[in-house]
C-alpha cells in the first residue's frame, strides 16, 4: 500500500495548475463562446427593452393628443375642424394640429401663427409655426429629428381620423360633393362628441404615420397643411397597397409605398393615407373617448372601416 | 470509437428546421397586367381585399402596365375584390398649384374611372401555391370586363 502510494506521487500525473500557470486554449475558447452566448441572448432584449421605450412614449404622446382633444372640446363645445378652407372667409387652411396646440402646452408655437395668411403659401408669417416640432407631435419610434417637405412644411407622427377617402377638398367643404365617409377630422368641420352617434369608444380619432424622406419630397405627416396630418381608412394599418399622393409630393418606400396621381394641387385633391407606424405589427390608435389601443395589422377590414365612421350604426368587432 | 449517429437521426432533425423555419408562413403570388384605353398604365396601385371584409388585404405597385405581387406571410386565400387606381399619360405637363414649389411640372394624366376603385365590381379568386393571374383590360366608358 504505501509502496503504491510513493509510486503514484513520483511519476503518476502532475496536476496541472502546478506545473503550468494559466488556462489552455481550449479553456478560453469556451470561456469565449459562453460569453458570447450570454451577449446574444442580451443584445435583442436590450433592444426589445429600447423599442417598447420608445413605443410606450408614442402612445403617451397619442393619450395627450386625446386629452387636449377633449380640452378643447370643454371650452369650445365642440371639436377642432380637420381643416379650415373658406375662399371669403377663412383661407387660412388651418388643421386640427394647429388648433390643439394650446391644448397640449404649446400656447408660444400657437400664438405665432397668422390666420390671415394662407399655410400653404410658405414662406410667410406662418412659418415660425412651421419652424418647431413640438415632443408631444413626435412619436419616437419613428425619427424625431425635424423633418420639412418642401423645406418648410414640418413633418410630425400623428394624423387625424379622415374618414373614409379618397380625401377631396370641395367647395362646400365636408357636406360638399365627393365626400363618402365621414369621420372626425375634415375639411371645415365643427363636430360635437354628441354627433358621433356610433359612440365614441367605436370611433378612430387619431393615429400615426411615418415621415418618409428621400429624394423626392412627401407631405405624409405635415403638420399645418391640410394634406399632411390626416389619414384615411380605405386599408388596414401598414397596408402594402400604396398611398394615393399628389403627383409631385409621393417618396416611394418600403414601409410606405404610394404613387403619384392625377391630384396636383389644392382643388384637386383625392388623397388616401393609411395608418403606418415603425411599430412591428401594428399601429397605435386613439379612440374618441380618449383612449389609446394598439392595433393589429391583421386587423378585419370592416372593423378598421367601421371605427372610422362617425353615424353609420356600425359597431366595430372586438380588435 | 465515438458513437455514430443513426442517419435517420439527423433527417429527423433537419427536417424539423426545414419546416420551422419558413415552410409555414405562406404567401400568396399574384401578377398581371394592366391595360386602360388599349394602353399600358404608366404607374398605379392595385389592391386585392377580401371580398367578406376580414383581414388580408394586400396590394401593390403596377408599374408600365405590369404588376407582380407577394403578399404579406399568413394571408388566407379565397374571394377579393380589386381596386384599380392608375391613370394613363396624356404627354402634356402642366404647372402643379400650391404648395408645390412655384415652377413645379407634373404629367397630365388621365384617371381610371371609380367603377374600378371606389366602387369597384372587379373581382379576383386568389389561390395558394400557385401563381395567381389576372389581366385586366380597363375601359373610361362601356360595361366592366
Amino acid at each position: 500500500m504505501r509502496k503504491k502510494l510513493l509510486r503514484r506521487q513520483s511519476s503518476g500525473p502532475v496536476p496541472r495548475f502546478a506545473s503550468q500557470p494559466g488556462f489552455t486554449l481550449i479553456e478560453l475558447l469556451v470561456v469565449i463562446a459562453i460569453i458570447a452566448i450570454l451577449i446574444a441572448l442580451l443584445v435583442p432584449a436590450v433592444q426589445k427593452v429600447r423599442e417598447s421605450a420608445a413605443r410606450m412614449q408614442c402612445t403617451n404622446n397619442l393619450k395627450q393628443i386625446g386629452i387636449g382633444t377633449h380640452g378643447y372640446h370643454d371650452a369650445n363645445k365642440r371639436l377642432m375642424p380637420g381643416y379650415n378652407y373658406n375662399a371669403t372667409t377663412d383661407i387660412s387652411e388651418a388643421t386640427w394640429l394647429y388648433f390643439l396646440l394650446p391644448y397640449v402646452d404649446q400656447m408660444q408655437i400657437f400664438a405665432t401663427a397668422n390666420l390671415s395668411q394662407n399655410f400653404g403659401s410658405l414662406p410667410n408669417a406662418n412659418s415660425t409655426l412651421n419652424g418647431f416640432l413640438p415632443a408631444v407631435y413626435s412619436c419616437p419610434s419613428d425619427s424625431m429629428v425635424a423633418k420639412t417637405c418642401w423645406n418648410f412644411y414640418i413633418k410630425g407622427s400623428y394624423v387625424g381620423n379622415d374618414g373614409i377617402g379618397p380625401m377631396v377638398s370641395p367647395a362646400g367643404g365636408w357636406t360638399g360633393p365627393g365626400v363618402t365617409t365621414i369621420g372626425v377630422f375634415m375639411m371645415n368641420t365643427k363636430i360635437t362628441m354628441t354627433d358621433i352617434t356610433d359612440g365614441t369608444s367605436n370611433t378612430a380619432l387619431a393615429s400615426e404615420i411615418i415621415k418618409v424622406t428621400g429624394a423626392t419630397d412627401d407631405l405624409r405627416g405635415v403638420m399645418y397643411y391640410p394634406e399632411g396630418p390626416l389619414y384615411q381608412h380605405n386599408t388596414g394599418p401598414n397596408s402594402t397597397t400604396p398611398d394615393n399622393l399628389r403627383q409631385d409630393a409621393c417618396m416611394n418606400v418600403p414601409e410606405a409605398p404610394c404613387i403619384g396621381t392625377t391630384y396636383t394641387a389644392y382643388n384637386n385633391r383625392s388623397l388616401i393615407m393609411a395608418a403606418r407606424s415603425r411599430h412591428s405589427g401594428g399601429v397605435n390608435l386613439a379612440l374618441a373617448d380618449g383612449t389609446v389601443r394598439f392595433v393589429s395589422n391583421t386587423v378585419a377590414l370592416t372593423t378598421w372601416q367601421a371605427l372610422a365612421t362617425i353615424r353609420q350604426a356600425d359597431m366595430p368587432a372586438d380588435f | 470509437m465515438a458513437q455514430r449517429i443513426p442517419t435517420w437521426v439527423l433527417g429527423f432533425l433537419c427536417g424539423i428546421i426545414l419546416v420551422s423555419s419558413g415552410c409555414g408562413s405562406r404567401v400568396l403570388e399574384v401578377e398581371g397586367s394592366v391595360e386602360f384605353d388599349g394602353v399600358a398604365v404608366a404607374s398605379g396601385s392595385i389592391s386585392f381585399e377580401p371580398a367578406d371584409g376580414s383581414s388580408g388585404e394586400f396590394g401593390g405597385i403596377i408599374t408600365d402596365g405590369k404588376y407582380k405581387i407577394t403578399s404579406p406571410p399568413g394571408v388566407e386565400p379565397g374571394a377579393r375584390k380589386v381596386r384599380i387606381r392608375a391613370a394613363r399619360k396624356t404627354g402634356r405637363q402642366i404647372p402643379a398649384g400650391s404648395p408645390s414649389p412655384p415652377g413645379t411640372m407634373v404629367d397630365e394624366l388621365v384617371v381610371v374611372p371609380a367603377k374600378y376603385n371606389d366602387s369597384s365590381k372587379l373581382t379576383a379568386h386568389l389561390e395558394a401555391g400557385v401563381a395567381n393571374r389576372f389581366d385586366f383590360k380597363l375601359v373610361s366608358g362601356g360595361p366592366i370586363p
